[in-house]
């Protein structure tokens, strides 16, 4: 519903009102709610904004923009104005795109998954629409993931970090000793993340989404590279450098960790492509690669999914003897 | 003419003397650009640090020609409802970030965010909200940028990387500052000196924890607090992964490998929200706000006193193990910061649903 005045004009980001002739009233306010009278507007604030006026107009900014399909309203002088912004019919709604990882099968002390959604994420109160549930009597899993107050979300809103309990997931803390893992060998869970979840427009998405996995023994093993698998590509050409792994590795942690750089130590402009779902990185050099050997450089934090990486367990045993990590593997390019 | 030039002679000479050097010397006016506020804290001379991920730095506000706000039976009990009303967005569109008190005048600033990324900044005062302006404001600010590996970006120029910005606290001329990484598990902390220089030291410390002696993970810090234990500078912080652990300021050397010692593990599923200390009739007491755990209270003196035997196996109790803690009667509570000497202000989710701002006195202590 529009406002039942012609001189109003409402968008997202500004309330227009053109001015009548002489006129000199004080500038209208906006509050949230749909009202019919202005005694029902008299113990609320106004909604804070700016207000600007050239000789026909005055405009009202309010600091964030009015949302979609809610209600507001107008007191101009002795006049009430509800209206609302209604939300495009041809609106795309957030949807979860890709989860890392998505493999059917997690050691019991597996440690984060990254949801990707479409569009940017309504990070406030997120957990709440996050539960796993263990499929053998569809039970919620109590405390399974860790709720931060500021969840950590991408700079660009779209992918969101989800822990689980890192507190069991360590041997020898409290939570591990006295509770044990979160997830137990052998049984079957689904991470659900339920269709409330809001974009920033504040809008709901169209469907809820489901994960179903199973359990596999924990793994206490640092993750190495030398048994991946580098497909050289051809001198004189920008084709891709494939490399493959039989181990699935955590989708954060190889980004921005490697590197490609020649013998004597030149770095090789271009991009790397994390296929983390598939076990597999492309690197897609900027110049054509010549005919030398080059080496993959790899940064020790690589982690896999149960948070170990080269160069250390997730929880390390301080009595054991540290050997240092294996970081950079060559090859040839004919 | 021979006395003018007299004058000046001296007025030069006498300048250094004379002048008054403030932490705010360097400070300049204009907009900060604050991308998101995540954590905020108060230094001496009513200085406000504010840690703004988005904008990967630390920027610190001249807060001293602010008013003192009026704050007599301070209660809000209804937090969400007025940010609601005064930002026109549903309340859970809103998350409020984090509270602070100025210790200079006691006016109390909260932080809020919409789901936009969009921060503002509140200053209560007659238990309403007002929103304080930051566009323009005397303030210097630091890069933190560094903390964060280069920006990694998908091939649609999206970028995934996320070192945001847990915790900020002003001690002994420098800034703390704890971060959390969204790709790797591993513990971020900084501690840059303040006035800030140019050549700031490169401070990213390497902070682990070890589990009664035998496992140590490179865990995230959440929050922490400064205070003296057997009168020396001491960070108290909380891991992620529950335990409260010690360390000397004096041990948090850049590149270090800095190894915490546990003095209790604070329970499942539950992460440190705010630590605060405050004083009863000579004893302190440091209090935390948790996400699923009640109030609670230890007294300094008993980490001093475990002091011996941090680093041996500790026998449980409970839920719990390490220093005794009391559980006090504040459950819920979401935010928390000392108010005076004798009363801490909190933010905390009632039984009725209802988000209220209250104080209580160091009674309880």
């Amino acid at each position: 519903m529009n406002a039942q005045s012609p001189r109003f004009s409402f968008a997202s980001d500004t309330l227009t009102l053109k001015k009548a002739n002489g006129s000199k009233k004080t500038p209208f306010t906006v509050y949230k709610g749909a009202y019919t009278t202005i005694d029902q507007t008299i113990h609320k604030k106004a909604i804070l904004g700016e207000y600007t006026q050239n000789e026909t107009t005055i405009n009202f900014i309010p600091l964030l923009p009015f949302q979609k399909n809610s209600d507001y309203t107008v007191i101009y002088g002795n006049e009430v104005f509800p209206f609302t912004i209604a939300l495009n019919p041809s609106y795309k709604k957030l949807a979860i795109t890709t989860l890392y990882p998505n493999t059917d099968t997690v050691p019991s002390n597996f440690l984060k998954w990254y949801v990707q959604f479409s569009k940017p994420i309504n990070p406030t109160k997120v957990y709440d629409h996050i539960t796993l549930i263990n499929n053998r009597d569809g039970t919620e899993v109590d405390r399974a993931l860790l709720p931060l107050e500021t969840p950590l979300v991408s700079d660009d809103g779209t992918l969101l970090t989800l822990w689980i309990e890192p507190g069991r997931q360590k041997r020898d803390l409290g939570p591990n000793k006295r509770l044990g893992e979160v997830l137990i060998p052998n049984e079957s869970y689904t991470l659900l993340i339920d269709k409330n979840l809001k974009d920033r427009q504040g809008i709901p998405m169209e469907m809820d989404f489901k994960h179903s996995f199973t359990i596999s023994n924990a793994d206490r093993k640092k993750p190495s590279i030398t048994s991946w698998e580098l497909q050289p590509p051809l001198a004189n050409t920008k084709d891709l450098l494939v490399i493959t792994y039989k181990e699935s590795l955590d989708y954060g942690s190889l980004q921005n960790n490697l590197q490609i750089i020649t013998a004597s130590g030149n770095i090789i402009a271009g991009d790397f492509t994390i296929l983390s779902n598939q076990n597999s990185i492309l690197f897609k050099p900027l110049n054509v690669w010549n005919k030398e050997t080059y080496i993959l450089k790899c940064k020790p934090i690589i982690e896999d999914l149960s948070g170990n990486n080269l160069e250390r367990l997730f929880d390390q045993d301080v009595t054991t003897k540290k050997m240092a990590p294996i970081l950079e593997r060559s090859f040839r390019v004919e | 003419m021979r006395k003018t030039l007299l004058t000046i002679v001296l007025a030069v000479l006498c300048t250094p003397l004379f002048a008054n050097t403030s932490l705010t010397d360097g400070f300049i006016t204009g907009n900060p650009e604050i991308g998101t506020i995540n954590a905020m804290t108060f230094g001496p001379e009513n200085i406000l640090f504010i840690g703004d991920s988005q904008g990967a730095q630390i920027v610190a506000i001249d807060m001293s020609t602010a008013p003192k706000a009026t704050n007599e039976k301070l209660n809000i009990p209804d937090v969400e409802l007025l940010l609601s009303e005064l930002l026109g967005a549903d309340s859970d569109q809103l998350q409020i970030i984090d509270m602070v008190v100025n210790p200079a005048n006691q006016n109390i600033y909260i932080g809020a965010q919409h789901s936009s990324g969009k921060s503002v900044l509140f200053v209560v005062n007659n238990n309403s909200l007002e929103m304080v302006p930051l566009q323009s404001v005397s303030y210097t600010a630091t890069d933190v940028s560094n903390a964060v590996t280069a920006e990694a970006k998908d091939r649609r120029g999206r970028s995934l990387r996320k070192w945001a910005i847990s915790d900020l606290k002003y001690a002994n001329g420098h800034v703390m500052v704890s971060g959390l990484s969204n790709a790797e598990f591993a513990s971020t902390f900084r501690s840059i000196p303040f006035p800030f220089t140019q050549q700031q030291d490169a401070s990213s410390l390497e902070i682990y924890h070890a589990a009664h002696g035998k496992y140590e993970t490179a865990s995230p810090i959440k929050a922490f607090t400064t205070t003296q234990i057997n009168n020396e500078s001491h960070l108290i912080a909380s891991y992620t992964c529950t335990p409260l652990v010690v360390f000397p300021l004096s041990e948090l050397k850049s590149g270090a490998h800095t190894k915490g010692r546990t003095v209790a593990e604070l329970g499942n599923w539950n992460t440190p929200l705010d630590i605060i200390e405050m004083e009863k009739e000579g004893a302190r007491y440091i209090l935390m706000a948790n996400t699923n755990r009640a109030l609670m209270k230890i007294k300094v003196a008993d980490i001093e006193s475990f002091g011996n035997s941090l680093t041996t196996r500790v026998t449980e109790r409970a839920d719990t193990a390490g220093v005794d803690f009391i559980n006090l009667p504040f459950v819920n509570v979401q935010q928390l910061d000392k108010l005076n000497d004798t009363e801490f202000v909190f933010i905390q989710r009632e039984a009725s649903g209802k988000l209220a701002l209250k104080t209580s006195s160091n009674r309880w202590l």
